[in-house]
């Protein structure tokens, strides 16, 4: 086996002495970040949003790193101008081999001065849907829904459509709530306002707005469009629309199920669909009645005619 | 109710009662309004109890930096400087004292929160929104209720300004109180005839009143509150 070319000889220098220090150091600077965390997260917590916490104590804790490993340098007998050159090349060269982390991380860079999105907002990006729970350099981390930890590099956020949900200060949503054809559309609508006046998220500006929106198969549809502010918004959506409910049945305006009017054409029928023992009350035939065209003037069929059975 | 009172306190009027009860060598807070009720237990052997408005933008919990009181549409003249006097919701917030120190225990109110949008969705702000009749003299109101807005307008520009809203940012927001009026007094310049800047005045309404425990100072770093609001999305 050939012998390695490269050179150790700066660790010839170290010894015990040098090892406690460098310990002590990296201890040292663990033990000032995580003070300083701590000390953070209790002074401030309640002064300033928790996004721009995370961001100073990031900030902090990177600050402490760096200054623990310029402090180490001298102990490995490191020039820092060599050691610049040498980092210089040394990012060109894995750069070039690793593009897409270069790619990662210039996109973060760009996400960081653009800002689409902060920490706690809650957003979609492709398929992923939840609260950013981190912005790192090279990737976003979201925690969904459910919970779930889901990690996305930094170039698909920044190349993907980004839904920020919570972006603006208020955001809409909308109902739609069916009630029978019998029902008085003008009193659902005034009870349905009613309701979400008395809801103190339901902005009062921009205003509801509820109107008769289809006549659709089985309702009457009244469509129901509300502001929220943005950060309680799904609040607001749970709870309205039980809310409507209940009160419009409160007042006699139930919500109609699915429902079909068949009418059979002819008695038979009628007696078909009675159950073997079941006495059909008598109902007097309706005379069928039909145009004098020509295509049209076919005699209705027999009831009792042969071929019948298989109806 | 309003004011410092020793432990054990209670008070009672129709359909609302507050009680510190003693009880085994610690305190037991009761508060019932209107059907809701709010219990908390404290480990402590004894104190004061402070009981004030506070900026009404607490309940049913905060969600926003200001206060938007809405009233019948208004014009002021070029040049002109006026005060009317309009009012704000009061909620009340009760306080223990204890070894220097201060903890909020509880906020109520009488009055239902409803919340609305400043200006655009995109750009704009959500605030506590309350409907005020305008008054040309300062009226008689349920100190426990409403609280007296007087509210100086200063017309600067060359035009005659319709208005018919004031937007007020509960950072610095000053309120006092006695038994009888919890008042606030703030200032509107018109800088043209849709942007305005709002501001308070820290001084009583009237001799005696006392200042009210703030909320919102508290909350910010010192030296970068604000307590103007740049009312820019219209009047």
């Amino acid at each position: 086996m050939a012998e390695s070319d490269l050179d150790f000889s700066f660790l010839e220098g170290i010894d015990w002495w040098h090892l406690l220090t460098i310990l002590v150091l990296i201890v040292g600077a663990a033990f000032i970040a995580k003070l300083l965390t701590i000390y953070l997260k209790k002074s401030l917590t309640d002064k300033i949003k928790r996004s721009q916490l995370d961001l100073l104590i990031k900030v902090v804790n990177y600050s402490v790193l760096v200054l623990a490993a310029l402090m180490l340098l001298p102990i490995f007998e490191v020039e820092l101008g060599g050691l610049l050159v040498a980092g210089g090349f040394l990012s060109i060269v894995i750069g070039i081999a690793s593009q897409s982390v270069l790619g990662n991380l210039i996109s973060g860079v760009f996400l960081i001065v653009e800002r689409p999105i902060s920490i706690g907002d809650n957003i979609s990006i492709g398929d992923v849907a939840g609260d950013v729970a981190d912005l790192n350099i090279f990737s976003t981390i979201v925690k969904t829904y459910d919970g779930v930890y889901v990690r996305i590099p930094n170039e698909t956020v920044f190349t993907s459509a980004i839904t920020n949900y919570v972006a603006h200060a208020a955001r809409r949503f909308s109902y739609v709530v069916g009630i029978p054809y019998d029902a008085d559309a003008g009193r659902a609508i005034e009870i349905i306002r009613a309701v979400i006046d008395e809801h103190p998220f339901a902005l009062k500006n921009p205003e509801p707005s509820v109107y008769v929106d289809e006549l659709a198969d089985n309702s009457v549809n009244i469509k129901v469009k509300i502001w929220a502010p943005a950060s309680e918004w799904w609040g607001v959506y749970t709870d309205l629309l039980w809310k409507i409910k209940a009160e419009l049945e409160r007042n006699g305006i139930e919500i109609p199920f699915p429902q079909r009017v068949v009418w059979f054409q002819n008695e038979l029928a009628l007696r078909k669909g009675l159950r073997v023992g079941e006495a059909a009350t008598p109902v007097p035939a309706p005379e069928p009645t039909f145009p004098e065209t020509g295509a049209d003037s076919a005699a209705p069929p027999d009831p009792d005619a042969e071929g019948d059975e298989g109806r | 109710m309003y004011g410092t009172h020793d432990l054990p306190f209670h008070y009672e009027t129709d359909g609302f009662s507050l009680d510190f009860e003693h009880e085994s060598g610690r305190y037991l807070y009761r508060r019932e309004l209107n059907g809701s009720r709010k219990e908390h237990l404290l480990l402590s052997s004894g104190g004061r109890v402070i009981v004030n408005p506070v900026e009404p933008l607490n309940l049913p919990k905060s969600i926003c930096h200001a206060l938007l009181v809405e009233f019948d549409p208004l014009s002021i003249e070029p040049g002109a400087r006026s005060t009317v006097y309009l009012t704000f919701p009061v909620e009340i917030g009760v306080f223990v004292a204890g070894r220097g120190n201060l903890e909020v225990l509880d906020i109520f109110s009488w009055n239902a929160p409803k919340y609305t949008l400043y200006g655009a969705s995109d750009g704009g702000t959500i605030a506590r929104y309350w409907k005020s009749p305008t008054y040309a003299a300062p009226p008689d109101l349920d100190p426990l209720r409403e609280g007296l807005l007087a509210l100086t307008i200063s017309n600067t520009t060359r035009d005659w300004v319709e208005l018919s809203r004031v937007v007020l940012e509960s950072i610095g927001m000053k309120i006092y109180y006695d038994d009888a009026l919890v008042s606030m007094q703030a200032r509107m310049r018109l800088v043209s005839t849709m942007v305005a800047e709002t501001s308070f005045r820290d001084r009583p309404f009237e001799e005696g009143q006392k200042k009210a425990l703030e909320l919102y100072l508290g909350r910010v770093l010192a030296g970068v509150e604000r307590s103007r609001f740049l009312m820019d999305q219209g009047l």
